[in-house]
């Protein structure tokens, strides 16, 4: 079943649009990777889905239902995370205070918990502040966070920006398992080779529209994407 | 002896700047402005005081707590039909929004009450003498006032789900919009906060000098200064530095004398800027 | 609430932007050529709201008098009536309004000397004739085209004043609390020189900014000195504050405070108890003049009470007379210096003696060119800065209220 479906979607700030016209959808239990060089439109497009863009149009839906005329705070409760680059956990709020914020609801103590086994790193450092963890805790605190909420779908941008390669393995590995969780994701990579590598499809985009489409392995093997968008061997 | 009374005088004259450096820094922290009517909400918030014990006869209690609503209304509605529509424009209209804000409050106040000085009624006591250190009665009660509202702030902020959205909005605001919080509701807080600091800090600086339109204005600017000096958008920052501020100028006045004095806690200002440009208790994000 | 306003003056203001009062349909039917222009920028609010509604009331009933009476030299007055707030930037303001909108050709009634330091400098420029009551040194400094009037006395006056009192009552250990302004310090200066030529020593001197929440400090440092008497030379406003927390701090000294200071408003926010012998003085009117006699009686019709309650305003009707005068003396006065020059010529102290405007007409009538005005709150005789001397009353407060001690002339 689609989850999210965009059509001919337009996003821009001010007068200007970024994003024009692009048509993408993503499956349940899908890891879909956009790519693309920079400028092209990618975190705008993330902004438009996640409804934090200033003006937005065309067609979004999400499981059906109308996105476009939703707010921004409505997504979590539709079962859209979000995992913005970098700024991607509350720092003046504890680890636990960062995944409370995301869990309504009865079950959110236990789904805390399920957390901590998760992602055992933070359940030793529930009470400290995030802005006190290093590089890979804070990127575990950022998925666990988008994961509190049971989304059926994750936003995430550029999840291994400014981290070092090792770290990037891991955040790849994590974003694999996903996928056992019944959690579809929707990744915006600059590492796209290695994106791609456990990406069921990917979208190629360059000036606001899609350049190429396609299952991840055709894109990987595309000879033309290789020269335009992946460049030489890593 | 002599430098513990300074340090006593100090300390009441933090406390006082302190509640205004906690609204500045509120304010700062979620609303992501300076708001310049700061001052001016204390006014209004040490007027009303003094309009409820005209009406009811003196209870200084009922005073402060009619203040508290009457206020935390006032700011709502400063909130709710000038800032709210400044919220997705740049900071720098809300500041300028804000002034506006200022200059009408002081205008309205001097038409309705004129210029003529107030008193608020409160009991006038001798200090309390220690072996030369003076404590007067109602510094006793200001301090009070000044820690138990401190206390409901921070109660507020840290102990309850809509503090945490208060704090998430202020961290975040793309991240704390994603996670379903909705400005409305941390808004209606954040402001009904800043109206109950203003009511009590007015009525605390209302206590201690007159009232009169301008006393909010002529306190604004050593507010900001330990707003700033506390780390922009750190209430508890800014509280501390407050309090440092107020002891320090105290504390210098046999040095500097007293005309000087709050030059002195300007250049302490300065000083502490260039030295540590984010404030004594800010920090640079790094989250990057 | 303490210190309620006066509703009534409350509702007048409310409709003040700026008020032009055609003094009498007399003025109206003569020549538009006629009509002597005068401001009258007073505090009608602010710290010294008390005072301000009588002096623009005095100002605005000797106008429909003298109008009525055929007006002076043939000219009749227009009063346009401003609130200063007592302060000195709404008082520029009223000023530059009343100097350039309507083209006035004196400013009569203006109280605080902030508020005339502010105004001095615009008045000069426009050749405009400025009457007023502040006692600032520097006043008399600024008052360089002559055009300026200090009707009050002097801050060396007030020095002399002070030393008197603090002798009289055989205090020996003073202390000076003084606000940073130019009239406060002048005051403390002067009580400074004349207490070191009567005993060769120097008393403390406290300054103090105005607008602080907490003078603490200040005070501290004014008890170390463990003072018998305590001189207060501030403004309502401040002196509320420090009266309040001296005597939280445990002050037992006296303290003497100029009557501006220690207002009814004062006692009345303090309650009786924090005020109680204190020692008020100010500056007190000529009572026993014929020209005060006068004077009450217009005092009585513009405001419905006593002359005694506001001794501003018995400046106010002197100020009046002496324009009124100067123009009788010359009608053909057009610039401010020319006002100015004839003011000197009729308010003495050479020249024949005369008690009001209408005794004045008559000399002048029978070929007088030099008067002697003897006014209401005092002599009127200005030296070429536009000072005068005055008599000081010094009341003690009982009970909460004023009771009159004593009087003091200066004599330098």
């Amino acid at each position: 079943m689609r989850l999210l479906e965009l059509k001919e979607l337009r996003v821009g700030y001010g007068e200007v649009d970024i994003v024009r016209g692009i048509d993408l959808h993503v499956e349940e239990n899908e890891i879909v990777t956009i790519a693309g060089t920079n400028g092209a439109g990618k975190s705008t497009l993330v902004k438009g889905v996640m409804g934090l863009a200033p003006r937005t149009s065309g067609q979004m839906t999400f499981a059906g239902q109308d996105l476009l005329s939703r707010s921004a705070e409505d997504r979590r409760s539709l079962g859209i995370s979000y995992v913005p680059q970098v700024a991607n956990v509350f720092p003046s709020l504890s680890v636990s205070e960062n995944l409370s914020i995301m869990g309504r609801g009865q079950n959110a103590k236990s789904r805390m918990d399920e957390m901590f086994s998760m992602f055992p790193a933070l359940g030793r450092r529930k009470r400290t502040q995030a802005r006190a963890l290093s590089g890979g805790e804070r990127q575990q605190l950022a998925f666990a966070r988008a994961l509190m909420s049971q989304p059926k779908l994750i936003v995430l941008d550029e999840p291994t920006a400014a981290l070092s390669p090792a770290l990037s393995t891991q955040v790849f590995e994590q974003v694999k398992q996903l996928l056992s969780m019944d959690v579809a994701v929707l990744m915006i990579e600059q590492r796209a080779r290695q994106s791609l590598k456990i990406s069921h499809r990917g979208y190629i985009l360059d000036s606001g529209k899609v350049a190429m489409v396609g299952p991840a392995e055709q894109l990987l093997a595309d000879p033309e994407m290789e020269e335009l968008y992946l460049g030489v061997h890593e | 002896m002599f430098y513990a009374n300074l340090a006593m005088s100090g300390l009441v004259q933090g406390l006082l700047l302190a509640t205004l450096a906690l609204s500045v820094s509120l304010c700062f922290s979620v609303a992501k402005f300076t708001n310049a009517a700061t001052g001016d909400f204390m006014t209004v918030g040490a007027y009303v005081v003094v309009a409820i014990q005209a009406v009811t006869g003196g209870s200084l209690m009922l005073g402060v707590l009619g203040s508290c609503i009457v206020t935390a209304l006032i700011s709502l509605l400063a909130y709710w039909l000038l800032f709210r529509h400044l919220a997705h424009v740049s900071p720098i209209m809300s500041l300028v929004a804000s002034v506006g804000l200022a200059l009408f409050l002081r205008s309205v106040l001097s038409l309705f009450a004129g210029h003529e000085q107030y008193a608020i009624d409160y009991p006038i006591a001798r200090a309390i003498n220690f072996h030369g250190f003076l404590i007067v009665p109602i510094d006793l009660w200001v301090a009070l006032a000044s820690v138990a509202l401190l206390a409901l702030v921070f109660a507020v902020l840290y102990l309850t789900p809509i503090g945490l959205q208060v704090r998430a909005l202020a961290d975040n605001r793309d991240l704390a919009r994603a996670a379903g919080i909705r400005s409305r509701g941390v808004m209606i807080v954040l402001w009904s906060l800043i109206g109950i600091v203003s009511a009590v800090g007015g009525t605390i600086i209302g206590i201690k000098t007159v009232v009169i339109p301008d006393i909010g204005w002529n306190l604004l600017l050593p507010g900001f200064a330990a707003a700033i000096l506390g780390g922009l958008g750190n209430p508890l920052g800014a509280v501390i530095a407050a309090i440092l501020l107020g002891i320090c100028q105290e504390l210098s006045t046999p040095m500097v004398g007293f005309v000087y004095k709050t030059i002195f806690s300007f250049a302490v200002l300065i000083a502490v800027l260039i030295w540590k440009p984010e404030g004594l208790f800010g920090r640079v994000e790094q989250v990057r | 609430m303490k210190n309620q306003g006066d509703v009534s003056r409350r509702a007048v203001l409310a409709g003040i932007g700026s008020t032009a009062l055609l003094t009498g349909l007399s003025g109206r039917a003569q020549a538009a050529g006629n009509v002597f222009r005068i401001g009258a920028p007073n505090t009608i609010t602010g710290a010294a709201g008390v005072f301000g509604t009588g002096v623009q009331n005095t100002i605005i009933e000797m106008a429909k008098r003298l109008n009525a009476a055929g007006g002076a030299g043939g000219h009749t007055f227009e009063v346009f009536a401003e609130d200063t707030q007592t302060l000195p930037e709404p008082a520029l303001l009223a000023a530059r309004k009343l100097i350039e909108v309507n083209e006035v050709k004196a400013l009569l009634g203006v109280y605080s000397s902030p508020e005339a330091l502010a105004i001095i400098p615009a008045s000069n420029a426009a050749d405009v004739v400025l009457m007023h009551t502040g006692a600032a040194p520097k006043l008399a400094a600024d008052n360089t085209e002559g055009l300026g009037f200090q009707f009050y006395p002097s801050s060396q006056s007030i020095g002399f004043v002070l030393n008197q009192i603090v002798t009289k009552e055989g205090y020996e250990r003073p202390v000076t609390l003084t606000l940073t302004n130019d009239a406060s310090i002048g005051n403390s200066t002067s009580f400074h020189k004349y207490w070191a030529e009567q005993t060769g020593s120097e008393p403390e001197d406290i300054r103090y900014q105005p607008n602080q929440p907490n003078y603490r400090s200040e005070l501290q440092q004014a008890l170390l000195a463990n003072p018998d008497v305590i001189i207060l030379n501030g403004y309502e406003p401040d002196a509320t504050i420090i009266m309040k927390q001296l005597y939280e701090l445990g002050n037992t000294a006296r303290v003497i405070a100029p009557e501006f200071a220690v207002t009814t408003r004062l006692i009345e926010a303090l309650g009786p108890e924090l005020v109680e012998d204190t020692i008020v003085y100010r500056f007190v009117p000529n009572s026993d003049s014929a020209a005060y006699t006068l004077f009450d009686e217009v005092y009585q019709a513009a405001m419905d009470a006593p002359g005694s309650a506001n001794t501003y305003a018995a400046i106010a009707y002197d100020e009046m007379n002496l324009v009124a005068l100067a123009l009788e003396l010359d009608p053909a006065i057009s610039t401010g210096a020319e006002l100015a020059d004839a003011i000197h010529k009729v308010c003495g102290p050479d020249g024949e003696p005369c008690n009001s405007f209408a005794e004045g007409k008559e000399l002048i009538a029978g070929g007088a060119t030099v008067l002697n005005y003897l006014g209401a709150s005092g002599p009127c005789d200005f030296d070429d800065q536009g000072r005068t001397p005055g008599n000081f009353g010094v009341s003690e407060v009982k009970s909460g209220e004023y009771v009159f001690a004593y009087g003091i002339v200066f004599e330098d």
